[in-house]
């Protein structure tokens, strides 16, 4: 028994020995990353250092767009900046750390004729190794979107998931005097009128699967849903039926399309296929049904409806058609979005009168309100990676195109100036 | 006669000065009503705006902290005594000596450059000499410098004194007056951190994450380190994985910045950290 007793002890004691102290840390020192963007050197051929700036500029916006890195003053960059070297033996990874930066990216070009080579690489200061490196062949007139597809790639290697910045944006600008389609890049750079239908075109939405674009337009008079390939510029009128045929969303496998039609005499929403058939209703109420967005495994949709008086949102189980209400708050609540990982559903709600985005959970929880301050914010989408929203916003006077991260921080104008500019639309990877 | 006597009380109520007074009385209260609500009588409260700092306090560590709570014992009170036996040693004579030595030491060692240092604080003495011998515009020019310069120490003093006023003038007062600075669980006597405070802050300052890196916020990872007695990082291991590679990885990182570090614990030491996002912002 006493022996029992003496070993109960010393094990006891010995237990009590091999525990360390814990120490907790509840949060990093620091949450962004340093990082260190060095303007891009001439490897042979021509010197162009238009094209080191341009590749620099869009590499620092969008970086610095992603809220993930703190970017180091290049005023304070050391000599290892201007050496050429690519290797992770060639780096100065000391001098790098010296400035606090814990990656830095380094680079190359090579001019040759029209054509530009750039090579880019993204290192670790403290591991002293490469993260990543991509070489980009293509003409001097690519530089930028080189420059967005390795943003894209250091994203990627840091956090698991590519950015968003090598896409683009559709939006209606009415800068001829007519509301038309445009096209642009990211940053806002590159703005390229689509249409030319002197008329009035709105709500554009991007395929899935190709590099085409639906939208909404009076061109015949009437609001019609059009088709438009942007590469070959090819356009047909996909749905013409009486009324509305406003609100086009292509499903997620891209074969379907929902959209509001009023041909019944009540604005309900249909689904139709890519040739304009008709495939089935959706909604089957005495209110007004539209704004239809898709759940991105395509089995439910997010509308407004005003069948319980006020404009809300409500989810619909597509296949089974139980309609549940989404929101309480506000008694205007219009345009949702439903995000790209189907965590969070973008809307905007009308209060004091003015708009402001918010989003909240499909179960309807956990409901967060995103933009403050003057102006109207309205039509929330998604980037494809669920990232970034972008939306209109008349803050600065006449409406314009603005982005900002899922959680509201952020924002910046992207659109040009000149007219008002609204109903933006994010594509998939360009 | 009730006509007559309304008449008169009618009269008499036109005539009397109470009722100018009364209509006066009323007229300034609803006056001062309106300026009331319209916030011009209002006192203006202004508020005493000074600006907030964030600072991370990490003091060096110490062997044995001091409780910071006030309901610990007394022991600080001794705390204040034991610091001043380091006085009598400061003002005990083996201080001086030290000054001597060196000389002595740089006199042998290199004698010639030795001289020009002793010559050279000898220059302006003499000049100060002749310059109250021969008071020539150069020289006083010299003095007027001196002068300036006094005045220059004159003012930082002035300065000084006027922050050393300024600090005893601060009205914001600790929570608790008289609260020993120290540590939650300090029992000792000295003023600072706890080793592990200190480290504690040491690294989360080396830890770097986004929380756009993060899809979760229930990540967590405990890591056993060792060091040496001169503060190297001897190994680490770790003992349980986040499972997601981004935190993990942040987490070497970390660790790897800390191969040696600049407090060394004095002897061989072993730790488990937790790293978790608990207090990563939204």
């Amino acid at each position: 028994m006493i022996r029992y007793f003496l070993l109960t002890l010393v094990g006891l004691a010995l237990s009590a020995g091999s525990t360390l102290a814990q120490i907790e840390i509840t949060a990093p020192g620091q949450q962004a990353i340093p990082l260190a963007v060095t303007r891009f050197l001439p490897l042979d051929g021509a010197v162009r250092p238009e094209i080191a700036s341009e590749v620099a500029g869009v590499l620092q916006s969008d970086l610095d767009l992603s809220g993930i890195f703190r970017l180091i003053d290049p005023a304070a960059f050391l000599s290892d900046a201007q050496k050429p070297g690519l290797n992770s033996t060639q780096v100065d990874f000391g001098q790098w750390r010296l400035l606090g930066a814990e990656a830095v990216i380094k680079g190359a070009y090579t001019v040759k004729g029209d054509q530009l080579t750039l090579e880019a690489r993204l290192f670790d200061t403290t591991g002293r190794r490469l993260l990543t490196g991509r070489r980009y062949l293509g003409k001097t007139s690519d530089a930028r979107r080189m420059a967005h597809a390795f943003a894209d790639e250091v994203l990627k290697s840091l956090t698991g998931e590519a950015g968003p910045f090598n896409t683009r944006i559709a939006y209606i600008s009415n800068k001829t005097g007519h509301k038309e389609l445009y096209l642009m890049e990211v940053d806002g750079h590159e703005p390229t009128r689509l249409t030319d239908h002197r008329s009035i075109v709105l709500n554009p939405d991007f395929s899935p699967v190709g590099k085409e674009l639906i939208f909404t337009s009076y061109r015949a008079g009437y609001p019609d849903l059009y088709r438009r390939e942007i590469n070959s510029g090819r356009e047909a009128r996909l749905s013409h039926r009486k009324g509305l045929n406003i609100a086009g969303r292509y499903r997620q496998d891209g074969r379907e399309i929902a959209l509001t039609l009023s041909q019944d005499g009540n604005s309900e929403i249909y689904l139709i296929g890519t040739d304009g058939t008709l495939h089935k209703r959706l909604t089957n109420d005495w209110g007004i049904d539209v704004d239809a967005n898709w759940s991105p495994r395509g089995d439910a949709i997010a509308f407004v409806s005003d069948r319980q008086g006020n404009p809300h949102i409500f989810i619909m189980d597509v296949v089974g058609g139980k309609v549940r209400r989404l929101t309480d708050a506000g008694k205007y609540n219009a345009t949702p979005a439903w995000s790209p990982k189907g965590d969070r559903i973008a809307f905007s709600r009308l209060e004091g009168g003015r708009f402001d985005i918010y989003t909240i959970r499909p179960d309807g929880s956990d409901e967060r309100r995103l933009t403050f301050g003057q102006g109207s914010k309205e039509h929330p989408r998604w980037s494809p990676d669920g990232r970034f929203l972008v939306y209109s916003s008349d803050a600065g006077g006449a409406k314009a195109i603005y982005l900002m991260r899922a959680d509201g921080t952020g924002s910046r104008r992207i659109s040009p100036a000149g007219g008002t500019s609204s109903h933006p639309a994010w594509s998939g990877p360009w | 006669m009730s006509n007559h006597h309304t008449d008169r009380q009618l009269a008499g109520y036109h005539h009397d000065p109470r009722f100018g007074r009364l209509l006066f009385a009323s007229l300034g209260v609803h006056l001062a009503i309106v300026l009331l609500f319209s916030g011009v009588l209002l006192p203006r409260f202004q508020r005493d705006l000074r600006p907030v700092y964030h600072v991370d306090l990490v003091n060096l560590p110490v062997k044995s902290p001091q409780a910071g709570r006030p309901d610990a014992r007394p022991e600080p009170a001794k705390a204040p005594a034991k610091p001043a036996p380091p006085e009598p040693v400061k003002a005990s004579p083996p201080e001086p000596p030290k000054p001597k030595a060196k000389p002595e030491a740089v006199k042998v060692a290199k004698p010639e450059p030795a001289k020009p240092a002793a010559v050279k604080p000898k220059k302006p003495e003499a000049a100060q000499v002749k310059a109250s011998e021969k008071p020539s515009a150069a020289e006083e020019k010299a003095l007027q410098e001196k002068l300036q310069g006094m005045q220059a120490r004159q003012q930082i003093d002035d300065m000084k004194r006027r922050l050393d006023e300024m600090a005893k003038s601060d009205t914001r007062h600790a929570s608790v007056p008289g609260a020993p600075a120290g540590m939650l669980d300090g029992k000792g006597t000295e003023a600072g951190s706890s080793y592990d405070a200190w480290l504690h802050e040491y690294l989360k300052r080396a830890w770097t994450l986004s929380r756009y890196q993060v899809s979760r916020r229930d990540l967590k990872a405990t890591v056993k380190l060792a060091f040496d007695a001169q503060g190297n990082l001897l190994d680490y291991n770790f003992i349980k994985k986040s499972g997601e590679e981004r935190f993990d990885d942040s987490v070497r990182k970390a660790i790897l910045q800390l191969k040696k570090l600049p407090n060394p614990p004095g002897s061989r030491m072993e730790k488990e950290i937790v790293f978790n996002l608990k207090d990563l912002l939204e």
